[in-house]
This record gives C-alpha cells, sequence and structure tokens, in this order.
C-alpha cells in the first residue's frame, strides 16, 4: 500500500531484530521443553533457568529495538 | 487511505504513550513558570494512585491480620509465600533471602500494581514510563551493593568485580568486563520492563486506531485488540515475576561468589 521508500529503515531493523529474538527465544524453550519431557522431576528448575534465558535474550532484543524506536 | 486520520491516529499514540517526554506547558500556571509544576506529569499521578493503592491494600490486609487471618489478609499470605519460596528462597537461601524478603515482595506488588492499573481505559502505566523503571533498577543496584558490603564486606565487593585464578595479564580486561556486565544487567532490568509495558500498550492502541483509520474495514483488529488485552494482563504478571526473579538471581550472583 504505501511505497517502499516510505518505510524507514529502522523498521526493517526491528523486523530483523524480531527474526533474531524469535530464534533463540524459540531455541530455549524448544530444548528446555525437551529435557522437561526426559525429566519431569526437574520441571521447578528448568523452568527459571529457561526464563532467564528467554529474559536475557529479550533483553538484548529490546536494546535493538528501542534504538529502532528512537530512531523512527 | 486517509492521511490525515493517520497522522491523527499517531500523534494520540504518540501523547499517550511518550507523555513524560513532552513538554510541561500544559500544566503551568501562565505568566509565572514554576519549576515545581514539571514534576506534576500524569504518570506522576498514576504513581502516587499506585502508592494510595498499595497503602489502603496495606491498611486492609493488617486490620484482617491475626492467628486465624480472613478475607484479603489470606490472599496477601498466599502472595508473600509465593515470593517467599519460589523466588527469594529458592535464589537466595533461607539466611540471606530472610534478609531481602520484604525488598522483593514490595518490587513485586508494585510493578505489578503499575502494570495492572495501566491496563484500565485512559489510564497510562506507571512502568511504561522509563523514569520509573530506571528508578526501580537504581533502587535495585543500591540493595545489590548494599547486600554484598554488608554480608562479604568490602573485601568481598572488590572479589565480585575481580575474579582471581586468572593470569595476571587478563586481569583488567576482565574488570572491565565485570564491572560492565553489572551495570548491563540493570540497564537490562530497565528496558525490559519499560519495553514490554510500551510495547502492549502502542500495539493495543494501533489495532483501536485501525478503526479510526480504515472504517468498517478495520473492525476486525477490535477483536484482535481485545484478545491482545488480555494478553496483556498475562504480560503484566509474567514482568513483575521477572522483574522479581532476575533482580534475585542476580543478587544471589553478587553475593554468593563461586569464583
Amino acid at each position: 500500500m504505501l511505497p517502499l521508500a516510505e518505510f524507514s529503515t529502522a523498521a526493517l531493523g526491528a523486523g530483523i531484530t524480531i527474526i533474531g529474538a524469535g530464534i533463540g527465544i524459540g531455541m530455549v524453550f524448544f530444548s528446555g521443553l525437551q529435557s522437561i519431557a526426559r525429566q519431569p522431576e526437574l520441571q521447578a528448575k528448568l523452568q527459571t533457568q529457561m526464563i532467564i534465558g528467554a529474559a536475557f535474550i529479550e533483553g538484548a532484543a529490546l536494546f535493538a529495538l528501542v534504538i529502532c524506536l528512537m530512531k523512527g | 487511505m486517509n492521511e490525515g486520520l493517520q497522522e491523527s491516529v499517531q500523534k494520540f499514540i504518540e501523547h499517550h504513550v511518550f507523555r513524560h517526554t513532552g513538554s510541561a506547558e500544559n500544566w503551568n500556571v501562565p505568566f509565572y513558570h514554576v519549576n515545581a509544576l514539571e514534576w506534576f506529569r500524569y504518570d506522576v499521578v498514576m504513581l502516587g494512585l499506585v502508592v494510595l493503592t498499595l497503602v489502603l491494600l496495606g491498611v486492609q490486609v493488617r486490620r484482617r491480620y491475626g492467628t486465624i487471618p480472613k478475607g484479603i489478609a489470606t490472599v496477601a499470605e498466599c502472595y508473600v509465600l509465593f515470593i517467599r519460596d519460589h523466588i527469594v528462597y529458592a535464589n537466595l537461601g533461607k539466611e540471606v533471602g530472610q534478609r531481602f524478603l520484604s525488598f522483593f515482595c514490595t518490587l513485586f506488588i508494585f510493578i505489578l500494581c503499575g502494570n495492572l492499573l495501566g491496563l484500565i481505559p485512559l489510564f497510562s502505566s506507571v512502568t511504561g514510563n522509563i523514569s520509573v523503571t530506571a528508578g526501580l533498577a537504581t533502587l535495585f543496584m543500591g540493595v545489590c551493593l548494599y547486600a554484598v558490603i554488608r554480608l562479604r564486606g568490602m573485601k568481598g565487593l572488590l572479589s565480585a568485580f575481580v575474579p582471581h585464578g586468572l593470569p595476571g595479564w587478563l586481569m583488567p580486561l576482565m574488570v572491565v568486563m565485570e564491572v560492565v556486565s553489572f551495570f548491563s544487567r540493570i540497564f537490562a532490568l530497565t528496558i525490559r520492563l519499560f519495553c514490554n509495558m510500551l510495547a502492549g500498550h502502542i500495539v493495543i492502541y494501533s489495532l483501536l486506531g485501525m478503526t479510526i483509520v480504515y472504517g468498517w474495514m478495520g473492525l476486525p483488529g477490535v477483536g484482535v485488540a481485545v484478545v491482545m488485552y488480555f494478553f496483556e494482563l498475562f504480560v503484566a504478571f509474567l514482568q513483575a515475576y521477572i522483574f522479581t526473579l532476575l533482580s534475585a538471581i542476580f543478587i544471589n550472583i553478587m553475593v554468593n561468589q563461586e569464583h
């Protein structure tokens, strides 16, 4: 609908950021859920570790998103 | 598509979300510039509302608390037990955790209250203001340093930033790395909470704004906005939990140095 020139490069950067963050968080939860399925008795410990890992990746992604937001 | 409408929707979203970065002219007394009024912004009013809610809640809980708590006091007890067993004792251990339990309880309920009050229509989220989240993270930094100095002494504070068991030429690099990682943790706490709350509000308002820009064609956006609203309800709890959990983990990393 909009011509391509009207999109700012910051919007493109936001998209690329989300790709990376999505792959990262997906991998964390992928392996975490697999481990829980193998050893359900470790669920509480693994869940905490999963959330920490996801939070770190999310934090790094949000740095980039803030820059996109400021420049866009 | 109507360009003017789109611009007005964008302006409305910017006004709602970035109100704290705007000018204070609208709040000021005419012909006389009072600096104190610069602090009296929308988010400050919301902050006061959060504090008022928490104080009233505390009074109500205290009144109903006894050997057999009744009413809202049972909920408060469940809440404190949850924080104690799942966040503080699980990460810090019992001896250290007991000292900082009240800090984590306060942190969690403050963030949760701010997030939830922001979800009431026309209210703004306190935690969607970067100054507030930066303040919370600075508070956490103070508690973190206090915990290290109190429990391990100045020597412990030094050893938290200077790892031993490394070759000497690597030492200056590692000290810089440790200091940077300490500050980046605090910065990450700030940005995470701020961005999650901000993004939620922007998404909801953008979806609602689609009805203004596209007319009847944008009507499905309202349904999606309702779904996003309930997702934000979940995120409000999740972010309060993550902030508290990560604070506990970071204090544990600083206090219980393995290396």
